[in-house]
This record gives structure tokens, sequence and C-alpha cells, in this order.
């Protein structure tokens, strides 16, 4: 089915989110920017720009290049807002019978033909990602849109080539990014802080709709304001300081305004930051640098009024609203300058309650489009409903210890095998016992079942290839299985209790695993380096015993007082005492290599690396350098 | 006596209820066959998916590394411009140069480099370019650019960060 694509055309920038596999996603553009600027130009060359090209080239060509065409769409040449924007604009803005036209390299233009350009730019580079042709969308618009604007707006959809399917205002479109929509008769205030505008609305959730009960703002309060704010205090600074103003050296002020931004940014996460810009600018004693700090305190003083100003709409739409601040049920955070943790306290204070900010305040919008425009595709219908494994599954491997197969919460149905082998030479049978849990020593978790794999073919610990599998179905009935490779014999058990575990005994496994998760690992660590040491002296022994003739008497007794050293602790408990007698054995051990490297012919002999075991290079095991069997079966006798 | 006589009502009504059943079945059978290929294509472009965007991440994640330096290239750079004439054949600053050098190398190897030809009097491209001011010098032509801000940068052949640019206007 084609995807309907959810777009949040933004006066500033726009971004675009469709659902895959149930989950809004946001889609990067062509650029590989999740945010694309709404700015179109023609290029001198007649070349038609939109996005990051066209803000880049606005500068030297700010007659013909339009930004904020959202302030103008849908309305009428007489509206205030219009009028006041043909004062602060470049472009020209002429009037057509009652309309709004822009002129761009002489030609006039609709603010929807504007719109149609940035949403043409979307939707290319969306099928670009996707592969897929897209024809729908879901635009949103602000929530003081009226009809006009609105149509104006579907008709930009058209122009690009897409159906819109529904216009949705944007505080709607963040709430239900956040599933709010589903909250009954519940007050939510949306606070929209953006690069260039500031809009608040009040929202009431009734039976799965979402009314807008007030909105207000102000259309030219935003991120720019505060970058202006901060790069003002730098260059009255800087002009203290050195007495060289920077205002006006177009090189320097370009420096300052991106280290403006990257010091606001830097100040919503640190509490402190250096403004380090070497060579801004030179005068006749030579060049000047600017090292300044700001701290989180300072800029909060210098756009406290900014934030101030945002409260008196809020005051308005609650009023409009016919609503006390306390009576909010969530407030949910919009735009990039509500990172700012002035900005988030402003707002906490005002409302009385922790503002929500886990989604993007930048994507926040677009991500409530994909979720309207899934809706509205009908993806979001579950036809299969998967279950996970509440508990991992697995077995109990020498030393007591549980080895994981499954992990806990991997979806069914799954199936997962693993090469296991023996732990003593001769071995012929090996007990499979199967558990549940999160704990890290067997004796801590559920069992569900054993069973007994027997006419394993004699041969020295490590060299069976026994291969353990755990399925489960979709019902969650666990088939456990272990085959000896070479004899081919197999034994198998099927469990169907291993999902039917109530909520509560999974929760309280659960907890048990988090209480005792030190203490486990501890215990487990342990056994690891016993097991370690076990497979060491094994094969130091076996080693030594191979090549009896070849290796130096002398080399010979120290390998074996370090063996002994190492029997006499490594059925203890002292992980320390261990660890040192067993890093003793794998440092002499290498001898053995050198020795037999030194005489003569050596070259055409075997090689020291043991070829009937699984451990072990250069003449010895080493405690990291395991092979393909994790853990090995406690002999059964 | 022909065959269909031999049916009774209730045998008929049997059958019939079978063959709905039948019909049910088949119906049932196609959906779970459907939804099993589905579930099984959605597995395959997912695993393709991922494999492309971890690519993409790897590659992501090299380029945001190399550009935090970025930044202190540029500011290498500058210092070598502003570098007073007495000192220009000063062992000590040849050091520093190398140090430069060295620091450009191994951000190189990360896949970030410099763009190759200097910007200065090429035609403003704002795929290449970011204008950032404008100037009216007489010796060059309208468009053209007279100063560069800072250097612009390539990821893997492609801009990462455009070269900021004073660019020249002649004409009104």
């Amino acid at each position: 089915m084609a995807k309907i694509l959810g777009i949040d055309l933004g006066t500033t920038n726009s971004c675009m989110a469709v659902i895959e596999a149930g989950e809004p996603k946001v889609l990067e553009n062509k650029e590989g920017n999740r945010t694309t600027p709404s700015v179109v130009a023609i290029s001198k060359a007649g070349e038609r720009l939109v996005g990051l090209i066209a803000k880049r080239q606005a500068v030297t060509n700010p007659e013909n290049t339009i930004y904020s065409v959202k302030r103008l769409i849908g309305r009428r040449f007489g509206d205030d807002e219009v009028q006041r924007d043909t004062k602060l604009v470049p472009y020209k803005i002429v009037q057509s019978g009652d309309a709004v036209k822009v002129l761009m390299n002489g030609k006039e233009y609709s603010p929807q033909e504007i719109s149609a350009m940035v949403l043409q730019k979307l939707k290319a580079d969306a099928e670009d990602r996707l592969g897929e042709k897209i024809t729908e969308a879901v635009i949103t618009v602000p929530a003081y849109f009226d009809d006009t604007q609105r149509q104006a707006t579907k008709d930009a959809g058209k122009i690009a080539g897409l159906d819109v399917k529904r216009i949705i205002n944007e505080p709607t479109a963040a709430a239900l990014a956040y599933g709010f929509n589903k909250k009954k008769d519940e007050k939510i205030v949306v606070y929209d802080l953006g690069g260039g505008t500031f809009d608040v609305s009040v929202l009431e959730v009734a039976d799965d709709t979402v009314e807008v009960k007030a909105t207000n703002g102000d259309t030219h309060l935003g991120g720019d304001d505060f970058d202006q704010v901060i790069i003002h205090w730098i260059i009255d600074e800087f002009k203290k300081d050195s007495g060289i103003d920077l205002s006006k050296d177009q090189l320097s002020l370009q420096r300052l305004k991106e280290a403006a931004e990257k010091a606001k940014h830097e100040l919503s996460t640190a509490m402190e930051t250096e403004i380090n810009q070497p060579f801004i600018t030179s005068d006749a004693s030579g060049p000047k640098h600017l090292v300044l700090k700001l701290s989180r305190s300072k800029l909060e003083e210098l756009v406290h009024d900014l934030v101030q100003k945002t409260l008196e709409p809020c005051r308005k739409a609650l009023a409009d609203a016919g609503l006390q601040a306390q009576q909010i049920n969530e407030v949910i955070l919009v735009g990039g300058m509500t990172r700012m943790p002035l900005v988030q306290q402003t707002v906490e204070k005002f409302f009385g309650r922790k503002p929500n900010v886990s989604v993007n305040p930048d994507e926040v919008v677009a991500i409530g489009a994909a979720v309207q425009a899934g809706v509205l595709q009908g993806e979001v219908k579950d036809v299969l409903l998967l279950d996970v494994s509440p508990l991992s599954l697995g077995l109990e491997t020498l030393g007591g210890v549980m080895t994981k197969l499954i992990e806990r919460n991997t979806t069914i149905p799954t199936s997962k095998s693993q090469i296991f082998s023996t732990a003593a030479d001769n071995q012929t049978s090996v007990e499979v016992h199967v558990l549940q849990g999160e704990r890290e020593m067997a004796v801590d978790n559920k069992t569900l079942g054993r069973f007994i794999l027997d006419g394993i073919p004699p041969s020295p610990r490590g060299v069976p290839q026994v291969e353990v599998t755990f399925d489960i179905d979709a019902n969650g009935i666990l088939n456990v299985s272990a085959k000896d490779k070479a004899s081919g014999k197999e034994q198998k058990i099927t469990i169907t209790a291993s999902t039917t575990l109530s909520k509560e005994e999974v929760e309280r496994m659960q907890k048990e695993a988090e209480l005792y998760a030190a203490e486990d690992k501890k215990k487990r660590e342990l056994i690891d380096l016993k097991n370690n040491a076990d497979s060491v002296v094994y094969q130091t022994e076996k080693t030594l015993k191979e090549y009896a003739e070849k290796v130096p008497a002398d080399v010979k007794t120290e390998i074996e007082g370090k063996i002994e050293a190492l029997k006499a602790v490594k059925d203890g408990e002292d992980h320390d005492a261990i660890r040192k007698a067993l890093d003793e054995v794998n440092q002499v051990v290498s001898k053995i290599g050198s020795a037999m490297y030194q005489q003569p012919g050596a070259q055409g002999e075997p090689g020291v690396q043991p070829e009937d075991g699984p451990h072990g290079e250069e003449g010895g095991p080493k405690p990291d350098e395991q092979g393909p069997i994790d853990a090995d079966y406690e002999k059964k006798d | 006596m022909d065959d269909t006589s031999t049916i009774s009502d209730e045998e008929l009504t049997k059958i019939q209820q079978l063959e709905k059943e039948l019909e049910e079945l088949k119906k049932q059978n196609e959906e779970y066959l459907n939804g099993w290929k589905r579930a099984k294509a959605d597995y395959v472009n997912f695993k393709n998916e991922s494999e492309k965007r971890r690519d993409e991440l790897a590659g992501l994640s090299m380029m945001t590394s190399a550009s935090q330096y970025i930044p202190i290239l540029d500011n290498f750079k500058k210092a070598f411009q502003y570098l007073p004439g007495e000192l220009k054949d000063s062992e000590w600053v040849k050091g520093i140069e190398q140090i430069y050098k060295q620091m450009k190398e191994v951000i190189k190897g990360l896949g970030v480099e410099e763009y190759a030809e200097s910007v200065i009097g090429t035609l403003f491209d704002p795929t290449k370019h970011y204008a950032v001011g404008e100037e009216r010098l007489d010796q060059y032509g309208d468009d053209i650019i007279t100063q560069e801000v800072s250097p612009g940068y390539l990821f893997r052949g492609s801009v990462i960060v455009p070269a900021k640019v004073i660019v020249n206007k002649k004409s009104e």
C-alpha cells in the first residue's frame, strides 16, 4: 500500500515523516537533513532552487529568494500581517486582485505556488528515500489558520501533485505524536517556540477528537531573536575589551552568528561555555582574538525578557479557553527553542506541571502528521499480534551457571542453536537442564525440564560437539533438542509452559535478577575463572605430555610447579589467588613453544597447537582464546 | 434411480455446510499465506534497509567526528593568513605549519578534505558556496567570489560544509 506522507510545512523549516512498520519515522531529505528550509529561489541562470541551496544564496539574491511565505498564504493584500511583511522582506509582495503574489525573477507567483515548490522537493526526496511513489499527504497548519488559509495550503499540495487527505492543526499533531488523543476529557497546552514564531494552543480531548479551544501567540518571536541578543552581548563585550566594533565587519559578524548559536545550544546542557574565536579581526597592533566565557545564568539574564514575552499569550489563551493553569493536564513543548532549560522552567512554573519533551521538538509535528496519515491508511491495524518470551531461556553449564540461548523480550516464534561440549575425558553422556530466568546461577532460576543425551563416543574433553537447539513456536511451546554431531544421536523435550507464567511471577523474577545482579555477576565471574583454570591445567598437562621429549627439563619443571600452584587454589573461593596463579601458568606456558622452535628442524614439526583440542594456540591455552565451545557440561557419572 | 436421488436432504445440508466451511478455510488459508509472505518480505526488506542504514550510520559517525576538527583547521588557516612578515622564515613557525599539515592528513584519512581549488575569483554556486555577504569591487564581475570567510569541505566527494564567501555585486 502506498504511504501517506506527513508534512509539517513550517514558516522557517519543514519536516516530513511516514509510518513504517507501525512506527512514525522522520525522513531525511536528499542532503541528509531531517528538516528542510522553507526557502525557494530562482537563480540568475533561471534555475529553481529549493531548501538549503536556496538559503545559501539568499544574501546575494535577496529579491529573488522567497522565505516565510507561510505568513502570506491564503491572505488578502490588505491584511495587516501582509502589510507588515511587505516592509520586512527583501522580495516584492504585490497585489493581485484581493490576493497576494510574490515577485521572483520578474514573474508573479502565488504563495500556494511557492509552498508547492517546497512540497514538491519534500515529495521527491521522500520518494527517493522510500523507493516508491508518494501521491497522498497530511499537511499541518497553525491552529489559527482560517478556511481560506487551509484551502490555500491544500491547493499548494495539489499543485505539488499531492492529494491532501487531511489538513490538521499543528498542536493537534503534537498531541497525536504523544498519543494524547486517547486521553479522554483532558486539557492539553501546546507551547510552540520555533525559529521565528511563537504559538500557544489549548486543546481538549473528547471521544477521540481533539478540539482547539483557544490559540494565541506572537508571529515575530523565535530562536532568531535569542541569537541576536547573544550576538549583541558578544559585540558589546569585545568592544569593552578591545575598543573594536565587530558589528561593522561582515566577516566577523558571520563568525559571531555561528558562535552565538553554538553557545546557545551548548548551554542547554552545560552550565558554562567558552566562545573561542581566534583571529576574529585585526587592527594596527596586529590580530585580535575573542575569548569569552558565557554562563547559563548570564544567558538566562540576557534572554529573560524574551522568555517572559511568551507568557502573556499563554495567559490570553487560557482566558479564552475559560481555564485556569492548574486545570491543564498535559503541556507539550514544540520547536527547537524549547530545549532551553529556562524556557522549560518558565513553562513548568506557569502551568504548574512538567512539560512533555521526550519527542524531538523539531520533529514532533511531522511525527503527529504521520500518525494521522497512518490512521487514514489503516496501517496501524495489527493483523498478527506477536508475543515475546517474557524471561530468558537457557541451560545449566559447567559450574552450575546458566547459559542463555534465548534472551528475554525476544519476539516469538524463534529458534536458536549453540554447540556445547563435554567437561571431562571420555564423558559419554550429558544432561540438558532447561532453565528459565534472569539470574546467573542455574539454581536461582526456574527448572523447566531436564533430559539426558547418552551414547557420545568416548573422547577427550572438549572434543564432542553437541548441538543444542531451543525452539519456541507461536503458541509459546518450547522444544529443546540435543544432538551429538559424531554419532547422530538425538534427544528432545517439549515444554508447554514456557510462556504461561503469571505477570506477577515474571515481575518477581525480573526484580530478583536486578536485586542480585551484582552478587550474581561476582559468582559467575568466579566460576568462569575456575572453569578457565581447569581447562588451562588440562590443556597444559596434555601439551607437556605430548611433547615431553622436546621440552627442556628446566622449562618442564617450572611449568609443572606453576600448574601445581594453580591446582592448589583453583577449587577454592579466592578469586585473586586463582587469577594470579592462572596468569603465571599462562606466562610460563609459552616457553614450550619457544623452546621447541629453538630446536633444529623445528619447522618441519607438526606444530604446537594440539589438533584435538578446542583450546589454545602457540603452545598452550589462554584464558581469552577459547574455541567454539562456550560452555562445558558438568560430567554425568 | 439416478445418482442424485441417493443423497438425502440431510446429506445435502451436510455437504453444503462442508463446502461452506471449505470455502472459509480456503479464504483463511489465503489470508494466512499472504500474512506469512508479507512478514517474510517485511523481514527481508527490513534486513536490507538495516544494512544500508548501518553503512550510512558508519559514514555519518565518521563524518560527525571528523567535522569536529573543521573549526580548528579553519583557525589554523586564519592564523597563517595573519602571520607577521618577520616570522615567515622562523623554524618554530615552520614546525607549527607541519603540525597543521599533519592534522589535515589525519582528517583526510577520515574522508574529510578542504576544497582543492581556491574559491576566490570563481563564480558563486550555492551547491558549493554559502553567501554571507556582498561587496562591490570593480576588478571582479557580477556574482564572482571576492573573499573566503571560511573554507568549504568535502566528505567522500560531497559537500559537507559549504565555503562561506563574500560575493561581488556589480549590478544594482
